[in-house]
């Protein structure tokens, strides 16, 4: 009798047990309207690489996934995130013009084997992200779009940083 | 008696938050996977290339318009024979003339509203970043204002693009 009451008091007890969720709720909703004020539609994700400060500009264009290449203040060069040499004075780029190559062919390769859709990629397959420090000068550019265009990548996009 | 049939119903009326709960839950770890820390955006231009174009040639002049670009100041050329449009020297702060730059190439995108090419210029020693904030000025109105004036075929056009097709002098 003793232990049956016992029981009915631990039950009472657990059903009084009703959890509090309306702070949590309310977090939630506020990580939802910032995390929906920073979505990206683009189909372009970057890492920036050390020492590298983008342009801003006006533009609103959202970028397109393509072959990066990222020189930073100190004229290292990256290609898709790896890091293949420093800039010299040539102005076609042997390193990057090699490197550009070798991803070319790949990219070639895969189309053949994708017959679907191939004029699709063919034509994205022509275009390249151009990430640079903005306090390099012009020759830089000048240098990366010229090796780029002569490795078979003529349509250069600069990606630069929103400002408001 | 009515009082315990109201406390009843008031009872029911209570919402059930769990699935809206689980909605947004998972919604939250999908914008944090696509969630980018800083706006990144793009700005086109092509490598200049020879082509071969079908159509009839015109008789009219070429805009061939023209911006060089040293650290100093910015030159609008225009034609075939380079002519020099205007000059547009940097500040006391050091900065390029933007607004004068803008309206200048406003009032030449007005008189040739289906010119969308300009070629850029500029020497080996200006920033990356003053020849990103030309290309701004060079692309659209000031204000994303929204311009008209009539083309050659008589038709009227409206944009707020000035030339948003850059090309870059001396790279191939």
């Amino acid at each position: 009798m003793l232990r049956k009451k016992k029981f009915k008091s631990f039950r009472k007890n657990k059903e009084a047990l009703d959890l509090d969720i309306t702070s949590l709720l309310d977090i939630l909703v506020i990580l939802l309207v910032f995390l929906l004020k920073s979505y990206n539609a683009s189909d372009l994700k970057l890492d920036l690489v050390k020492n590298m400060l983008l342009p801003q500009s006006i533009s609103r264009t959202l970028g397109n996934n393509a072959v990066i290449i990222q020189v930073n203040k100190d004229r290292s060069i990256w290609v898709n995130y790896k890091q293949i040499g420093e800039l010299d004075n040539n102005e076609k780029v042997e390193i990057l013009f090699s490197t550009l190559t070798e991803i070319k062919k790949q990219e070639k390769e895969k189309i053949d084997n994708v017959r679907v859709l191939a004029s699709d990629i063919t034509e994205q397959n022509k275009q390249i992200n151009i990430v640079l420090d903005k306090s390099l000068p012009y020759k830089v550019l000048r240098q990366i779009m010229h090796t780029s265009a002569l490795a078979g990548y003529p349509n250069f996009k600069f990606i630069v940083e929103g400002n408001y | 008696m009515r009082d315990s049939i109201r406390g009843r119903k008031k009872k029911k009326e209570k919402l059930n938050l769990i699935p809206i709960m689980d909605a947004v839950f998972i919604f939250i770890f999908f914008l944090l996977m696509s969630a980018q820390f800083i706006d990144i955006y793009e700005i086109e231009s092509d490598a200049p290339s020879v082509v071969t174009i079908d159509k009839k040639i015109s008789n009219d002049k070429p805009l061939n318009l023209i911006l060089e670009i040293t650290r100093q100041n910015i030159t609008v050329k225009s034609g075939l024979n380079e002519n020099s449009i205007k000059k547009f020297n940097k500040n006391s702060e050091g900065k390029y003339d933007f607004d004068s730059l803008n309206t200048s190439l406003t009032e030449i995108k007005l008189k040739n509203i289906d010119e969308n090419s300009v070629i850029f210029r500029p020497n080996s020693d200006v920033p990356y970043e003053d020849l990103i904030q030309i290309m701004d000025f060079a692309m659209k109105v000031k204000g994303e204002k929204i311009i008209s004036a009539t083309n050659k075929k008589g038709e009227i056009v409206k944009t707020n693009f000035l030339f948003d097709k850059i090309i870059f002098e001396t790279i191939i």
